[in-house]
């Protein structure tokens, strides 16, 4: 018997997965097939004891809102930059970038470690004085004299 | 999709589908906190998919990903699995299942039969017939979500049916029950 693939029909059937040249076959092979009408009423009936276990889902936890962005101010603006979210006018650039230039100018030590320079009419190589490298001690003769800062040539 | 709105998305999802999901991982896995840990999972990596491929169909999505989360817990318990089943057997044998299906059918405790019997089908025809039978989805579907042809689809669920109606078959109505 091909009654197997029968079966198969009428499980599809159950699922409503069946095209109309496969219901019209099935239907003329359950007319004429005892064995294949009663498997369909076990199916049926083995459907409804299935949907016998019925689970409750659980209460809802809340789920996590989205993490933070861990960014940086400077990769922010970036970011925005890029996207074309932030649009700087070029009067507006240029005063910014004058005031960085400024700022490096009028920040940078006016000696260099290692400069050769004039002090009490003789010539002196600048040293750093340990971490602070905006100190700088003078080595020789001079020595003893206390770090200075800024120190013009 | 800025992270507000993205929020409130994947919160009106969860509201909707967190109960179906659940539900799957459920049945395929049957424990309830280890499946209560991976619905939350599930929908917290599809925030991350979200946004960077928003789907057409989002709860096709969200079976997609839960079937991933149910594939690798099953891999993970492979082990104790295989372990636990092979005690039950040297120490029992095949009867002591009956005598427990006989001791449930007393209490009638349909629901809790069909739970084991359908913890007992081998896992490929689990899947399906899980999706098809409680949580509503169609063949198309089910190939999508388990990456296997409609036909296929098809007869494993039939394969299904067939053992559970074999297997059931104390619990149908009287004029089923045939020989
Ligand atoms: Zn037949």
């Amino acid at each position: 018997m091909h009654c197997d693939r029968y079966q198969e029909l009428i499980s599809a059937l159950h699922d409503g997965e069946l095209s109309d040249a496969e219901t019209r076959e099935l239907t003329e092979h359950l007319a004429a097939c005892p064995a294949c009408r009663l498997f369909q009423a076990e199916l049926t009936a083995t459907g409804t004891v299935l949907q016998s276990w019925d689970e409750t889902p659980p209460a809802l936890r809340p789920l996590p809102t989205s993490p933070e962005p861990t960014r940086s101010p400077l990769e922010w603006i970036v970011a925005h930059l890029l996207r074309g979210r932030i649009s700087i006018p070029v009067p507006a650039f240029g005063a910014l970038l004058l005031l960085v230039l400024a700022l490096l100018y009028w920040g940078r030590p006016a000696v260099e470690v290692g400069e050769q320079v004039q002090f009490a009419d003789s010539d002196v190589v600048t040293q750093s004085l340990g971490e602070r490298s905006d100190l700088i001690v003078f080595s020789g003769q001079f020595a003893n004299l206390e770090p200075q800062g800024h120190w013009r040539r | 999709m800025n992270r507000k709105r993205q929020d409130e998305r994947l919160n009106d999802l969860y509201r909707e589908h967190s109960g179906s999901i659940f539900g799957f991982l459920y049945r395929a896995l049957r424990d309830r906190e280890r499946c209560e840990e991976l619905t939350h999972d599930c929908f917290i990596i599809c925030r991350k998919r979200l946004v960077e491929s928003p789907p057409d169909n989002e709860r096709f999505f969200l079976y997609g990903i839960a079937h991933n989360l149910y594939r690798e817990e099953r891999r993970r318990l492979g082990r104790q699995r295989r372990l636990m089943v092979e005690k039950r057997d040297r120490l029992t044998g095949e009867e002591i299942t009956q005598r427990d299906q006989h001791d449930e059918l007393v209490g009638a405790q349909t629901a809790g039969i069909v739970r084991n019997e359908i913890g007992r089908l081998p896992d490929e025809l689990q899947v399906p017939l899980i999706l098809r039978e409680y949580q509503d989805c169609n063949y198309e579907e089910i190939a999508g979500i388990v990456g296997i042809p409609v036909g296929t689809v098809r007869s494993r669920i039939f394969r299904a049916r067939k053992i559970l109606a074999e297997r059931l078959r104390p619990l149908l109505e009287p004029k089923h029950e045939v020989e």
